[in-house]
């Protein structure tokens, strides 16, 4: 791998964690509806 | 060397200071808010509170946990509910209700449970595992991520169970020491739930037996003797339940038989829809969001970096449980008429989901851990996956809000089943089998718990002719909502008193005291009660037209602060 391709997949990799968690904290946090408790969350 | 210093050192060659740290962490963060929270902790409502744990609570108050009979009926619940069709009495957690509170025996077989698979998770990875770049604390880190998902405690060791599961198939074909393979297979029924994921192994395991035999040609005897210690032990466990399914008397007839989840014929766009959303986010039974983040590692690292064999056979294990998940609503379509299929639901693989996911997770890591700047990711894609879960469980979710003293709307196991207005409660209408209720808004487990005779319930089984019976109260309500005449009708677990006005958004049909809701006309068979034998009413809303349905409000327990507020009605 080279020095240019695994600085791409370090911030690609930093990118996938902020998207993944804001997807959960908007779901989770966020969306006033969301109950997991009742299992509807979508 | 004398015996114990031999089994420490045992012990020391197998796990590491790290796992002796993350068990000792793990305990801590799952211990804290029960012990400073106590009955003030929140448990979960959906399949829990407002079921399986309180059927524990009814089989032990009832004093029929561990009875056989199939002419033994629980004569408080609903027409006299056969206690057969009731969960098993014989495994893990119903043992710890029955010893304990349900309180007291949910949150340890909750530690028992997700502890059997952070341990046997860490077993397996050692032993048949080649990681060679991933550090210790790394591997320790996943193993924890398994004891965070969300996860339904009276299913037992279903998911978390995994691991050892795995352990088990791994020491058959490397052909190990058989008696402890056997008694894993033999113990596993005993702490799982035979719903969830009994039958499904026994499917999977003929499967992988027939191919033994028929393509590979392979020595079986060991296999055949793991089946049969899997088969026995299921019996064993869940030996109510079986004899009650073969030998019930004649004049029960499961509610399941009616069932029918189709309006329409299912097409190829909610099946798309299902396969992505049960793909990314899971199942709320088995875990939510559990998929999202490694999904993306696991494309970069295989088609980034190294295209590992194990990832992709595990990746395609994964594509087929979630495709068999959102198209088989097409097999139960065309097979309707075939009621075991029907009443079983052959749907639920997604419990191998979280263990296959968090497979995939170690392997790409371990890819990721060979290059140095990427390396340096791993903590932030660890803390990362932890936070998704920790966010996606509701449990750690709203007890840790409760802990850190931020408003939290969810009730408390106190608030919700309502241990305080109960106490008042039983001072006007004693708990006698008599004095039989039907609950309105609140769910009929809380009734349940506090010993009341019920004419409503939630239950995965019962009398099919006492549905059709129960239907009368409510005719006119269904009539009115159409979505809750479907849940109603097509379905019907939740037996309860419908009503239009409450709505089924809520699915319990809850309405906790902060709703304030009132009803205005409710349209209900005051008759039809009065002949299955109810004598009053529990609401969690005042009913203005109380008089004209011939209601006496006797009471009101509770106030705006409370979470429930009850309307005690006399018929």
């Amino acid at each position: 791998m080279t020095a240019r391709k695994e600085k791409l997949f370090f911030y690609l990799i930093i990118l996938l964690c902020i998207l993944s968690l804001g997807l959960t904290f908007y779901t989770f946090v966020i969306l006033p509806k969301t109950n997991i408790a009742l299992g509807s969350f979508f | 060397m004398n015996r114990t210093e031999r089994i420490l050192e045992k012990f020391n060659r197998r796990f590491s200071k790290e796992f002796y740290i993350g068990l000792g962490i793990w305990t801590i963060s799952f211990f804290l808010p029960y012990i400073l929270l106590g009955y003030d902790s929140y448990i979960r409502v959906h399949d829990t509170l407002e079921g399986e744990l309180v059927w524990l609570h009814i089989l032990k108050e009832s004093g029929y946990m561990h009875s056989l009979s199939n002419e033994v009926k629980l004569s408080a619940i609903m027409d006299g509910l056969p206690r057969n069709v009731l969960p098993s009495g014989f495994t893990l957690i119903a043992n710890l209700c029955n010893f304990f509170d349900i309180f007291y025996g949910y949150i340890l077989g909750h530690f028992i449970f997700k502890t059997i698979g952070y341990v046997s998770f860490y077993l397996f990875i050692k032993r048949y595992m080649t990681l060679n770049y991933l550090y210790e604390s790394g591997i320790v880190f996943v193993c924890l991520l398994l004891t965070s998902i969300q996860f339904f405690t009276p299913f037992g060791i279903s998911i978390m169970g995994m691991p050892i599961l795995a352990y088990g198939f791994a020491r058959l074909y490397y052909q190990e020491d058989f008696g402890i393979t056997a008694l894993i297979f033999f113990v596993f029924p005993f702490c799982s739930s035979f719903v969830w994921s009994g039958i499904e192994i026994i499917a999977l395991f003929n499967i992988y037996l027939i191919y033994l035999f028929i393509i590979k040609h392979d020595h079986i005897t060991k296999w055949l003797a793991a089946w049969g210690s899997f088969i026995l032990g299921t019996i064993l466990a869940n030996i109510q339940f079986i004899y009650g399914m073969l030998f019930l008397e004649d004049g029960f007839r499961s509610h399941r038989v009616d069932y029918y989840q189709f309006n329409d014929v299912p097409n190829i766009q909610a099946s798309l829809t299902e396969f992505f959303s049960f793909f990314f986010s899971t199942h709320y039974h088995v875990s939510i969001f559990v998929s999202t983040l490694i999904f993306g590692i696991f494309i970069l690292s295989y088609y980034g970096i190294k295209k590992n064999p194990w990832s992709k056979r595990i990746f395609i294990a994964i594509v087929f449980i979630v495709l068999w998940q959102a198209f088989y609503n097409y097999i139960e379509y065309f097979t309707q008429s075939i009621v075991f299929i029907k009443s079983f639901r052959f749907n639920r693989f997604g419990f191998l989901l979280p263990f296959l996911w968090f497979l995939i997770l170690l392997i790409s890591l371990d890819t990721i851990a060979r290059f140095r700047l990427l390396s340096k990711t791993i903590p932030l894609i660890l803390c990362t996956q932890f936070l998704i879960l920790f966010l996606a469980n509701d449990e750690t979710q709203h007890n840790y809000k409760k802990l850190w003293g931020f408003e939290d709307t969810f009730p408390s196991y106190r608030e919700y089943l309502a241990l305080e207005q109960f106490n008042e409660i039983k001072k006007i209408i004693p708990n006698t089998e008599e004095n039989k209720i039907i609950s309105l808004g609140l769910s009929p487990t809380i009734a349940q718990y506090h010993d009341y005779a019920t004419l409503d319930g939630l239950f995965s089984v019962y009398n099919l002719a006492y549905k059709i019976e129960f239907r009368k109260i409510i005719e006119k309500e269904l009539e009115k909502n159409p979505l809750i005449r479907e849940k109603f009708d097509n379905w019907g677990n939740r037996c309860y008193l419908y009503a239009d006005e409450l709505g089924v958004e809520n699915v319990q049909n809850c309405q906790s005291s902060h709703d304030s809701k009132k009803i205005y006309n409710l349209e209900i068979n005051s008759d039809q009660i009065k002949k299955l034998g109810g004598r009053y009413i529990f609401s969690a809303c005042e009913v203005k037209n109380a008089s004209i349905l011939g209601l006496q409000l006797l009471k009101t327990i509770g106030s705006e602060k409370d979470f429930w507020k009850i309307y005690i009605y006399k018929l």
